[in-house]
């Protein structure tokens, strides 16, 4: 509760940063509405999920803004519905090896405040839809969510105890059936 | 009057679902190999429990349930097959559930039913921090389902009446004599597709998109299970979206098109049998392929959702191959998916109701149906317009020349009335559950013909009606009718039966 609630409060201080042009919008605002956005600059604050990609001079994120970002699932338990999440463009020196990595499995991604132009079914970039990251602010750096709430091992006992009884009813049928 | 199944006839049900179920479960092995690798011990457990109960239900089917000495015959394979696609999602389900990343129990067998039926709709909540290990599974099942379970399970162990149970799993062709024989081939040529489709997108993944190794990998194993067996499962909850690389959605679009194929196909391919274009499925399949094409290029220019020629080229070709083929990928958000309106509405819903080539992992009504039903509906014009002496004889060219006969008619158009009635019965349910029509429609249709394309009626927050219904539709597809109908039937012989 208080890491989320010191989050929170970083959440707030970097919309006061936002540049008076950017207007602060949420993933689903902009997917609802896209053409009122489109060439506009735009801050979304987020989690990095899944992969950095690399490309030749540019380099693509996925950023959600989804419950999950400031509640991880694995910590909480809580289910709040699908991923709400939008691909990011940046040149290679708004990348810095400080964010960690994205976010998985055991893994919150980094917060990051992203300001950058919105591009709907743009025609400069074969039709894609995207923000073109003109600047970052890290709010908080990935870390590994260590104690989660699936930790348990009943399954793994139970599984097992499963597993070896099946097998000897297994051997068992195939004897009786090279018998029979 | 209706005969009461005997004790013999359960023993026999029982012990080859019990071996289906073991080969189920052994499929469970892969993802839990790669928990390990992960150091995914949680998962891994999950995975361990779904394996155990397997194992457990399928030895005591063959401990205690010893089969009688006679084999399957036609109704007896319906029925296995009809119960196998019911119980097998059952277990595959137990690793999703425990994963926690499902609302309600039924969440998780709708997702194992969407996986195994190689739909693609998907109920899971916070799929980007799915366990790496548990995504592998979903698309494991999409593996096992496009594969055929009972196909699967007739590769590894032999059984009389295997000819019924592989032709009650929807596989009407075979290529070689034996069924056994043509399971190895079907086994080849996925091989044959995963070695150079794994590769493509593994090559595609380090060099053009920048991924590391080990998750360009993941990304690679899991997108071609999903492509080539027409499923529509993704790693990440944006779909193709999340690569932005035509090069990873061209050598995709190839894979959904090899696995929209028959295996017939396939095998004259190999073989370089000449004369392919002039069979019938062919030929109505690239008919139908260009006339949606059209229709959705046409309506996405109309609405100018893109100005690039390029870019509607690449959106409209990619997203009719998905519909088209049944797979269900897309490279727009949901939101925007939903946007496509009047033309490009239609030809998506047109594309995904027709579906692939029979005997593939595709759904729908299937090409050979509509060539056939065309061909059917053309020679009935045909008799009313010559004089009435005049004799009509229809055929038409697969893989040889065939007869089209009254028999052969009446049931291909059966068959497609069917399927018609079941996009209409489920898009009645949600309007009555308050949806508009333009999306019921088009998500009835998606579920029903195997696709998993959704204009986000599908979420995990959907009517408890809404969800039986679509798990029924994605069942009913797969199975084409037949192997539902006759389990119906089982149920009411050992009801009402004498």
């Amino acid at each position: 509760m208080k890491r989320a609630a010191v989050v929170a409060i970083g959440f707030g201080l970097a919309m006061l940063t936002v540049p008076a042009l950017a207007e602060s919008v949420s993933i689903t605002e902009l997917d609802a509405d896209p053409g009122r956005y489109d060439g506009t600059i735009v801050t979304i604050t987020g989690e990095v999920v899944g992969d950095y990609g690399h490309a030749s001079d540019v380099v693509w994120i996925q950023l959600n803004d989804d419950a999950y970002a400031l509640s991880p699932l694995a910590e909480t338990g809580a289910l709040q519905g699908t991923n709400t999440g939008l691909g990011v463009r940046l040149a290679p020196r708004l990348y810095s090896d400080d964010w960690g990595e994205p976010g998985r499995s055991g893994m919150r991604g980094p917060l990051l405040e992203i300001t950058g132009t919105f591009k709907y079914n743009s025609d400069d970039d074969q039709g894609e839809t995207f923000i073109d990251a003109e600047s970052i602010v890290l709010i908080e750096p990935a870390r590994q969510i260590s104690a989660t709430v699936h930790q348990r091992l009943w399954p793994a006992v139970s599984g097992s105890l499963l597993l070896l009884v099946g097998s000897g009813l297994f051997v068992v049928g195939r004897v009786k059936r090279s018998r029979h | 009057m209706l005969l009461k199944p005997s004790r013999a006839d359960f023993h026999r049900i029982i012990h080859d679902i019990g071996v289906i179920l073991l080969v189920s479960a052994a499929a469970g092995v892969f993802p839990l190999i790669w928990a390990l690798l992960e150091g995914e011990w949680y998962a891994a457990g999950d995975l361990l429990m779904m394996i155990g109960i397997g194992v457990v239900i399928g030895g005591a089917t063959q401990a205690f349930r010893p089969p009688s000495n006679r084999g399957v015959d036609w109704s007896h394979g319906l029925v296995v097959v009809g119960l196998t696609w019911l119980a097998v999602p059952a277990l595959a389900a137990i690793p999703l559930w425990l994963s926690g990343h499902f609302g309600q129990p039924i969440d998780a067998y709708f997702e194992a039913m969407s996986g195994i039926t190689t739909t693609g709709l998907s109920l899971a909540q916070d799929l980007d921090h799915l366990p790496v290990s548990i995504n592998v599974w979903r698309h494991t099942i999409h593996f096992l389902g496009g594969q055929g379970i009972v196909l699967a399970a007739l590769t590894f162990f032999s059984a009389s009446g295997a000819l019924s149970l592989y032709q009650a799993e929807g596989r009407e062709e075979r290529i070689f004599p034996s069924v056994t024989s043509t399971a190895r081939f079907i086994w080849l040529v996925s091989a044959v597709h995963l070695v150079i489709g794994v590769s493509a997108l593994f090559i595609d993944g380090v060099v053009i998109q920048g991924f590391d190794p080990g998750r360009s990998l993941f990304h690679a194993v899991t997108i071609f299970m999903a492509a080539f067996d027409t499923g529509g499962f993704s790693p990440q909850s944006s779909s193709i979206t999340y690569y932005r690389s035509p090069v990873f959605e061209a050598v995709t679009a190839v894979l959904m098109i090899a696995g929209a194929m028959s295996f017939g196909l396939h095998h004259a391919i190999w073989h370089r049998k000449k004369r392919l274009g002039s069979n019938l499925e062919i030929r109505t399949i690239v008919s139908t392929f260009l006339i949606t094409l059209t229709l959705t290029t046409v309506g996405l220019a109309a609405i100018g959702a893109y100005s690039d020629p390029a870019a509607l080229t690449r959106r409209s070709l990619f997203h009719v191959l998905s519909a088209h083929t049944g797979t269900g990928f897309a490279t727009v958000s949901t939101a925007e998916l939903g946007r496509w309106s009047g033309l490009a509405y239609a030809g998506m819903a047109i594309a995904m109701a027709l579906g692939g080539m029979s005997s593939s992992t595709a759904g729908g009504v299937k090409s050979l149906r509509i060539g056939l039903t065309v061909r059917a509906i053309y020679d009935s014009v045909k008799v009313a317009l010559l004089p009435e002496r005049a004799v009509i004889s229809s055929s038409f060219r697969q893989y040889g020349e065939q007869r089209l006969n009254p028999k052969l008619a009446q049931s291909v158009m059966a068959v497609s009335l069917l399927y018609v009635a079941l996009y209409l019965a489920g898009a009645g349910i949600a309007i009555a559950n308050g949806f508009p029509l333009e999306q019921a429609l088009f998500e009835s249709v998606s579920a029903s013909a195997n696709v998993g394309l959704s204009v986000g009626l599908t979420t995990p927050t959907m009517p408890f009606v809404l969800k039986v219904v679509y798990i029924l539709q994605m069942w009913v597809g797969r199975l084409e009718f037949i192997a539902a109908f006759a389990l119906i039937g089982f149920v009411v012989a050992w009801v009402r039966g004498k």
